[in-house]
């Protein structure tokens, strides 16, 4: 696997991109069950709240430049290190088999009914360890192509869906109370799950001094797509949306536009491209957790491990959507001790190990540890 | 006149130290005997007395005199003018000596522009395959090599796989000087520098590194002679016995070396910052590296105006998607998601196919597998039954194949719509052709899951490649606004005509020393 300092706008449209394969399999079924202001706003609230969320981890990393989260645990203490790896190599294949879950559960009721989950795991899982072994590089490249195409065809899918918009839906939105507004922006919060992609990743950057605006950027990026897609759901389906499965994916199929009868190949071939990203960016990040875990000559076979282990879950979560469920792998309270509390122990834990050893050794932190 | 000579000179200097000064191929190298009998006695046996071989032996003011060339490469013409005759007419007096003579033929007479002192067995053989006329004196500890190469060539002409509307009409021909004098015609500059040296330990192929010594990055130029020095071929005959070893990623699909046959092409791209390589014996010259967007660029796009060549290039790209995606993609959605297409178009298409014996994935790849078939014999068979192959090809998939009820006329109407599109782009024309296969393959067992799928993964892969350094998809992926000014559209040579970019100055580049410094 190539390795490699990719640009803070590359990483900002690989998170962004891998970000929206969550953001267009949302499921209101899943517990989204807010009404169409409540979402509007609680998706601003929730970037507030991200916003919030993501300082401990700048912290810890403007500290520390090239280091990411397991690198500053092994800084900490090599246990604490391997502990992290440990966890975090869990998370993330957890999120990858869930991600080939989700995606094949999607293909095989709404785009190919007659479809075996496997056939269709194991085509996106093939396809995203080809791209993981490409490298993060590689991955990147291809994310600033991509997001172009995206933002191109959501500004046509926008296009179309103004034409079939009915002002009466957005007049109708009734209101929640306060405390719902609260529930749904942590619901939005805690399916940032990118934020874990992020300690993994944002020490790749070229730009070391960039880590802020990276952060900021993605986040603002991936309110405005919500804020969008809400909106014009809202504004062409009203209520039927928020009753949908795939609201989304609803949306596309009564746009028409010209010749075009409906443009729901356009969201599933969006989708499709968001998937290999998010499940390749998880790829990714499970080599990162193998690389400190095991030696060189055990690592390399990370990917066919990915391979193997994500789709062999994912094909089990597809066939068990309900335990899937249950396992809640988007749990605010969990996006938030591991993506802020567990940064910001990190950082009181190095602190004050180098107020400890700097007087004795003569030397500053970021010196010894860049 | 002089100019050139010391190039020479330096460049066969070069050349002698560039492969440890072992150009004859695996025989160490000694120095060549004083005697003048041992000398050719020793030089028949390594020639095994070669019938193209030619030993004139002379006597020259009572000195043993011996004129090697090999037959052929010599102009006979020059040989008598200016080599025989002062040497036969001249009057040496009795018993001149070795030295003497050798100081006439080196020094008084001026028997060629080229004339190089030759000390060693291996220079020797290299100077006689080379054209030149090697003249030995019994006694002298050296001889003199005088160029004076006379072999027939085909003529300048046409390029004929890079034709050209409004530039220049003059190709690449086979001789490699021939070949350097057409870039020096066209950039008149002492920055413009060429590096002459053989490859191949049998073929000694001459081979021409051509750059300009301000814009080349010497990382790239440091490494591409690295390369070079690492082939290790007993023959080059062509350019693509050279590609594979200056390639970044020899198993991908697309090349990230370029290929050109137009000396102003070249001149470009030297401009640019690139390598070219040029080599003994072919008309295509190599440039490294190379980025997927210059295949969408060709050098009529700076003679037309600049709106035109911007609607052309745009044109071109997206005749390039065309040629790969559209026979899969139809197969793809009449297959599996005829939902897609509107009524009429749906009607009409299920129609034609109705007739048919085979679903439309088959037909699609049948129809694909004749027209390669056809277009490999139209290439290979002399160009008067090319053109018949064509005509019948035509005919008998066009019309009597649809007559016939074996294939649907939608299918034959995107086979020749896929086709014309591919001749657009000629430079991708060998990915183009795989591809299509693979996504005709792909859209009718997977549909557009499979046609999404292949993309990314191409996408992904040509995004990887990186040669020398540089990102095969620059200046999209790194992206760099500047470049974009040439790139998808051409701005005007108002705009073009403040700054040259060159490649080290593209965003992702590790050519220049600040980028290197950056990604370290």
């Amino acid at each position: 696997m190539k390795e490699g300092k990719i640009s803070p706008t590359q990483l900002v449209f690989l998170l962004f991109l891998s970000r929206i394969f969550s953001v267009l399999e949302q499921t209101p079924s899943f517990g989204d069950s807010f009404s169409g202001a409540t979402l509007l706003l609680s998706t601003l609230l929730s970037f507030v709240m991200q916003c919030i969320l993501v300082i401990p981890m700048l912290l810890l990393f403007y500290r520390y430049q090239e280091q990411n989260i397991l690198g500053c645990a092994f800084l900490a203490s090599p246990i604490l290190g391997k502990i992290a790896a440990w966890f975090f190599l869990l998370l993330f294949l957890l999120h990858l088999s869930g991600g080939y879950a989700i995606f094949s559960f999607f293909m095989t009721n709404i785009v190919y009914p007659k479809s075996s989950s496997f056939l269709i795991v194991l085509l996106l899982a093939a396809v995203c360890t080809a791209c993981a072994c490409y490298g993060l590089q590689g991955l990147a490249r291809a994310g600033t192509v991509i997001f172009t195409l995206f933002i191109l065809t959501t500004a046509f899918l926008s296009f179309a869906a103004a034409d079939n918009a009915d002002a009466l839906n957005i007049h109708a939105i009734p209101g929640d109370g306060f405390s719902q507004i609260i529930e749904s922006a942590l619901n939005s919060t805690s399916k940032n799950t990118e934020f874990f992609a992020m300690l993994m990743l944002l020490p790749k950057i070229a730009k070391p001094q960039k880590k802020r605006a990276c952060a900021f950027w993605f986040l603002t990026l991936t309110f405005l797509f919500i804020e969008l897609t809400q909106f014009l759901i809202l504004a062409v389906l009203g209520d039927f949306g928020m009753e949908q499965t795939f609201p989304y994916y609803a949306l596309t199929t009564v746009i028409d536009f010209s010749i075009f009868q409906r443009l729901d190949s356009l969201h599933v071939t969006l989708w499709i491209f968001a998937a290999v990203f998010h499940c390749t960016l998880y790829s990714i990040c499970i080599s990162k957790c193998t690389a400190v875990l095991f030696p060189h000559k055990i690592s390399r076979f990370t990917p066919l491990f990915s391979l193997a282990a994500g789709g062999g879950l994912g094909v089990f979560f597809a066939g068990n959507m309900q335990f899937l469920r249950q396992i809640k792998l988007s749990n605010s309270l969990f996006l938030t001790l591991v993506a802020a509390v567990f940064p910001l122990i990190l950082f009181i834990i190095l602190y004050r190990k180098e107020k400890r050893h700097a007087p004795q050794k003569g030397i500053s932190a970021p010196a010894a540890h860049s | 006149m002089f100019t050139s000579l010391k190039g020479r000179i330096q460049a066969i200097k070069q050349a002698a130290s560039f492969k440890g000064a072992n150009p004859a191929g695996e025989e160490p190298d000694h120095p060549i005997s004083p005697q003048l009998n041992e000398t050719l006695i020793s030089l028949r046996t390594r020639f095994q007395n070669s019938s193209d071989l030619m030993v004139r032996e002379i006597t020259l003011g009572g000195v043993k005199t011996a004129l090697i060339l090999a037959e052929g490469l010599v102009s006979q013409q020059t040989l008598s003018e200016i080599l025989l005759e002062p040497l036969l007419t001249h009057r040496f007096p009795r018993n001149a000596g070795v030295e003497a003579v050798r100081n006439f033929v080196e020094n008084q007479s001026i028997l060629a522009a080229d004339m190089l002192p030759v000390y060693t067995y291996n220079e020797l053989f290299r100077f006689i395959m080379s054209g030149f006329v090697v003249i030995l004196i019994d006694g002298a500890p050296r001889g003199t090599a005088c160029g004076i190469q006379g072999y027939s060539f085909r003529s300048i002409s046409e390029p004929t796989a890079e034709v050209n509307e409004l530039g220049s009409k003059e190709g690449f021909t086979e001789p490699i000087r021939v070949n350097m004098s057409l870039v020096r015609r066209r950039i008149k500059s002492p920055l413009l520098k060429f590096e002459l040296f053989p490859v191949g330990k049998i073929s000694r192929t001459d081979i021409c590194l051509i750059y300009m010594t301000d814009r080349v990055s010497a990382k790239l130029l440091r490494d591409v002679r690295r390369k070079i020095n690492g082939i290790d071929l007993d023959v080059v005959l062509t350019s693509g016995y050279l590609q594979p070893f200056l390639t970044g990623r020899p198993w991908s699909l697309f090349s990230d070396v370029g290929s050109t046959e137009r000396p102003d092409v070249l001149a470009a791209k030297v401009q640019e910052g690139r390598i070219a390589v040029l080599i003994d014996g072919t008309p295509f010259a190599l440039i490294i590296p190379y980025l997927f967007t210059e295949n969408f660029q060709t050098l009529d796009d700076y003679a037309h105006s600049a709106f035109y060549a911007s609607f052309i290039r745009i044109i071109r790209y997206f005749s390039f998607i065309t040629s790969i995606l559209l026979p899969g993609a139809y197969v793809a959605i009449s297959t599996f998601h005829p939902e897609l297409l509107p009524q009429a178009l749906l009607f009409n298409i299920a129609a034609a196919e109705d007739t048919t014996p085979f679903p439309i994935g088959i037909e699609a790849l049948i129809i694909h597998l004749l027209y390669e078939i056809m277009r490999e014999a139209g290439l290979r068979l002399p160009r008067p039954v090319g053109h018949a192959v064509s005509i019948v090809g035509a005919l008998v998939i066009g019309d009597a194949a649809v007559t016939a009820g074996l294939i649907g006329a939608p299918m034959v109407m995107i086979v020749a719509t896929t086709a014309i599109a591919s001749f657009v782009v000629p430079s991708l024309h060998e990915p183009v052709s795989v591809l299509r296969f693979a996504y005709i393959l792909v859209g009718m067992s997977l549909g557009l899951y499979g046609i999404t799928l292949l993309s990314l993964l191409l996408l992904v892969n040509i995004c990887t490649l990186e040669n020398f350094g540089q990102p095969y998809t620059a200046p999209v992926a790194p992206f760099s606004s500047f470049a974009m000014r040439d790139t998808f559209i051409r701005l005007s040579f108002r705009t073009l005509q403040k700054h040259t970019a060159t490649l080290q100055e593209l965003n992702g580049s590790h050519l220049s020393e600040k980028n290197q410094e950056e990604s370290s």
